[in-house]
């Protein structure tokens, strides 16, 4: 009996789910609030939004589901943009359950091509678009990213940072930002070109899609409204509210703070939409706002104060003593200011600061002592191993920060070398290949910046000599040899090919020379980016020299002697950070000064037989 | 007399301006751009000037007051193996050598031809034969103004040296 009720039991569950499956519809967007239109443009985009709806969602992470949005037809608005063509806009109302990020503003932009055919996109502000800037996403109507950049709410344009390859649908024009994508300029990089970032952009485009035939300028409709203005506006006061509901804020002093700080609300607001809310942002956001009104003197007016104000947190000043030193409250802020000029890698910035407080947190300082800065030695072998960018950018903030140290406590700089930049030199220094012959950029790059190795001098400065066969030469076990191969370099190859002509012509004999120096400038740092170039990246200027060594009746033998000098003037002379341009680094002697970047030169010496 | 107060400052303000602001006004005459197109022998024949700056006449052994000019000529006109010209040139003082002093008189060959690879930087060649044979070290820029007046600049570079950089030697500009 028990038997049977067991087998019929199972048998229901069975037919239970095979029926529930079967019967179960595909979750197709229900519209509550769909009304019976009438505008005839406005009928257009509510067939549009369907239609792509329809369409099977991406399963891209970075992509979205239109299923999750509702447009709010109750408050759709009609402009017409710079082309005198009218344009619908449509506020998505995101539903909070299947929310994949939560975005500040979500509406769809509409407009009709000479067809009469719909032609849109969804626009997704992540932050307020309202104030300063904000990232804002471009969808095609099916949820795919093509087009990811900054919307200014002063200027109210849009500058792309991030395009999809794909068709080109290039969209030209300025003006509103929104009614149009607009072109950028061919040097537009993204990411570092090591990491496998570095994406030229000479042109936005758009990824192929059924519904958004691409090309035509002013096919693209004018997001959002008519002034690059949202159609539902978010006022302060809503802001504040959520805010403080979020926070869950009581004490008056922070409620008054936050009263007169709007810039405050704003940024907070932000912060907890890009995070999702999350318990720790809004822990952060409770600890902000309480160290805020207790400092009132923090400026959060200027830019990147928020990175700033993670850093503090993240750091925990107040486990550090600064017995040692008797200026290291000024230091400790100088510190952070520096770190928060350089970028927004708040990690990284935590990590020197972090290194850098422990040293400073010494009381004294012997031979029996080291500082373990254990982060940073694994994160500066990390960077080594990803690019010379990025080990650039390490080793710039630790110069910054601790030339900043030297300057303010004149007599500590043998303490710095000794007690922090040796051990973390002596760490690096097992990662570098030093046989010039099968060395690569990186190891010349890190035997620059970290001054490692011993080199004959030359003209004054250590040199590493590197001859015929080595691999930096030859290309041989080098990434990208036709781009980073020191014989494939424009400057060697404008000089085989010209003297190939001068020797056929009997102009250049035997004993002839000829010499190129290569010109490292704006352009050519940006196209080296766009090429990936790590060769120039590293070179920057170089001269070279060729000397006729044999010439017969129709092949001659050339020697090449090219000559560079790494120095900190011109590893910086590019550098640009999220703030600006921060200055160039003086250069100096390898062994002098902080034990960073003194000048190293470098000799390639070949010879190579041309024929004609 | 007010007048003539006005007039002797102005005369002043005038006078210092354009001593002092000589280097700009030259070099936005000057701003060029490579002719990246092959140039023909007829474009490049006529008679060009080069006044030094001051670092270019230090490094040339010459006198900032020098006017140096260059006559590239159609004397002994002949077509090479590879397709390219050849030709006389003239220059009143010999200064297409960097950090040799010799500063006198000369007349040697000039070639020109054009190189169409790729990844090349100067693809018109430019030389000019020097009193030590087939020395070179400095690199002949064909170049093109804003006006369209064409320029034979030469260029080098010292690298981990005083200048430590790429800079022009010389600066000759056509004039006929």
């Amino acid at each position: 009996m028990n038997s049977i009720f067991y087998r019929l039991s199972i048998l229901l569950i069975l037919l239970s789910t095979v029926i529930y499956f079967s019967c179960r519809k595909e979750n197709l967007p229900t519209q509550p609030n769909e009304l019976k239109l009438t505008n005839p443009l406005a009928i257009k985009a509510q067939e549009w939004f369907k239609e792509n709806s329809a369409l099977p969602a991406s399963t891209n992470k970075r992509d979205i589901n239109v299923r999750d949005y509702t447009p709010d037809w109750n408050h759709y608005k009609i402009d017409t943009n710079s082309k005198g063509v009218d344009v619908i806009t449509v506020p998505l109302n995101n539903k909070p359950a299947r929310n994949k990020v939560a975005a500040y503003y979500t509406e769809i932009g509409v407009v009709l091509n000479k067809d009469g055919i719909a032609l849109g996109m969804v626009k997704e502000y992540v932050g307020n678009p309202y104030v300063g800037e904000t990232t804002l996403k471009l969808y095609t109507g099916s949820g795919r990213l093509f087009a990811v950049g900054l919307y200014n709410a002063n200027t109210k344009k849009f500058t792309p940072v991030m395009a999809e390859s794909g068709s080109r649908g290039v969209v030209n024009g300025g003006g509103n930002p929104h009614d149009r994508l607009m072109s950028v300029p061919n040097t537009y990089m993204v990411g570092d070109p090591e990491s496998g970032g570095g994406i030229p952009l000479g042109e936005v485009t758009i990824k192929p899609n059924p519904t958004i035939p691409t090309g035509n300028v002013g096919d693209l409709p004018t997001p959002p409204g008519g002034n690059g203005v949202p159609s539902n506006p978010i006022t302060p006061a809503v802001i504040l509210n959520r805010l403080v509901a979020k926070l869950n804020i009581t004490n008056t002093n922070q409620l008054a703070y936050l009263t007169a700080h709007p810039e405050v609300v704003e940024a907070l607001d932000q912060y907890l939409i890009n995070n999702q809310n999350s318990q720790e942002s809004i822990d952060f956001g409770k600890w902000a706002v309480g160290y805020l009104t207790a400092n009132p003197d923090f400026n959060t007016l200027k830019t990147g104060w928020l990175e700033k104000l993670l850093l503090i947190k993240s750091l925990d000043i107040t486990t550090y003593q600064f017995t040692s030193l008797s200026d290291k409250n000024s230091m400790y802020s100088a510190i952070v200011d520096i770190l928060n000029e350089e970028d927004n890698n708040t990690e990284e910035n935590e990590i020197v600061a972090e290194a850098v407080f422990e040293y400073m947190n010494v009381s004294n300082y012997s031979s029996n002592y080291s500082v373990k800065m254990t982060r940073l030695k694994q994160h500066t072998k990390n960077a080594i191993t990803k690019s010379i960018i990025a080990t650039a950018k390490v080793a710039r903030k630790l110069y910054l920060v601790l030339n900043r140290l030297a300057e303010n406590n004149p007599g500590t700089i043998n303490n710095i070398n000794t007690y922090f930049l040796d051990p973390l030199r002596s760490e690096v220094n097992s990662t570098v290949n030093f046989n010039p012959q099968s060395m690569n950029w990186g190891d010349l790059f890190t035997i620059w910046v970290f001054e490692l190795g011993s080199f004959p001098s030359a003209n004054g400065v250590p040199t590493i000599n590197i001859i015929t066969g080595a691999n930096l030469i030859t290309g041989i076990s080098i990434s990208n040899p036709s781009t980073n191969a020191f014989k494939n370099l424009s400057t060697i190859v404008t000089l085989r090919e010209r003297n190939r002509i001068l020797l056929q012509n009997s102009i250049k004999n035997v004993g002839g020379q000829d010499s190129l120096y290569y010109r490292y400038d704006v352009p050519e740092y940006y196209n080296s980016l766009v090429e990936r170039s790590t060769a120039n990246i590293f070179l920057g200027s170089f001269n070279t020299r060729i000397t006729i060594l044999a010439k017969g009746s129709n092949s001659a033998t050339i020697l090449f002697l090219s000559e560079n000098v790494s120095s900190w003037e011109s590893a910086t002379r590019f550098i640009k950070t999220e703030r600006g341009n921060v200055g160039i680094i003086d250069n100096k002697a390898r062994g002098t000064g902080l034990h960073l970047g003194g000048n190293v030169g470098e000799k390639f010496t070949w010879t190579e037989t041309i024929t004609w | 007399m007010k007048n003539k107060y006005l007039i002797v400052i102005m005369g002043v303000f005038f006078a210092l301006f354009f001593t002092s602001c000589h280097d700009i006004l030259t070099n936005l005459d000057n701003e060029t751009e490579m002719v990246t197109d092959s140039l023909s022998y007829k474009e490049l024949i006529g008679t060009y000037t080069f006044v030094p700056k001051d670092y270019q006449a230090k490094i040339l052994h010459i006198e900032t007051k020098d006017t140096i000019i260059l006559k590239i000529t159609s004397d002994s006109l002949h077509t090479t193996k590879s397709g390219g010209y050849s030709g006389k040139y003239e220059i009143n003082r010999m200064i297409l050598v960097k950090h040799i002093n010799y500063t006198l008189p000369y007349k040697n060959d000039w070639y020109l031809d054009f190189l169409k690879e790729k990844n090349i930087l100067i693809p018109n060649i430019l030389n000019f034969n020097q009193n030590i044979k087939n020395f070179s070290n400095i690199s002949y820029e064909i170049r093109k103004d804003t006006s369209g007046v064409l320029h034979i600049i030469g260029v080098t570079g010292d690298e981990g040296g005083e200048y430590n950089e790429a800079f022009e030697v010389f600066n000759f500009k056509k004039t006929k």
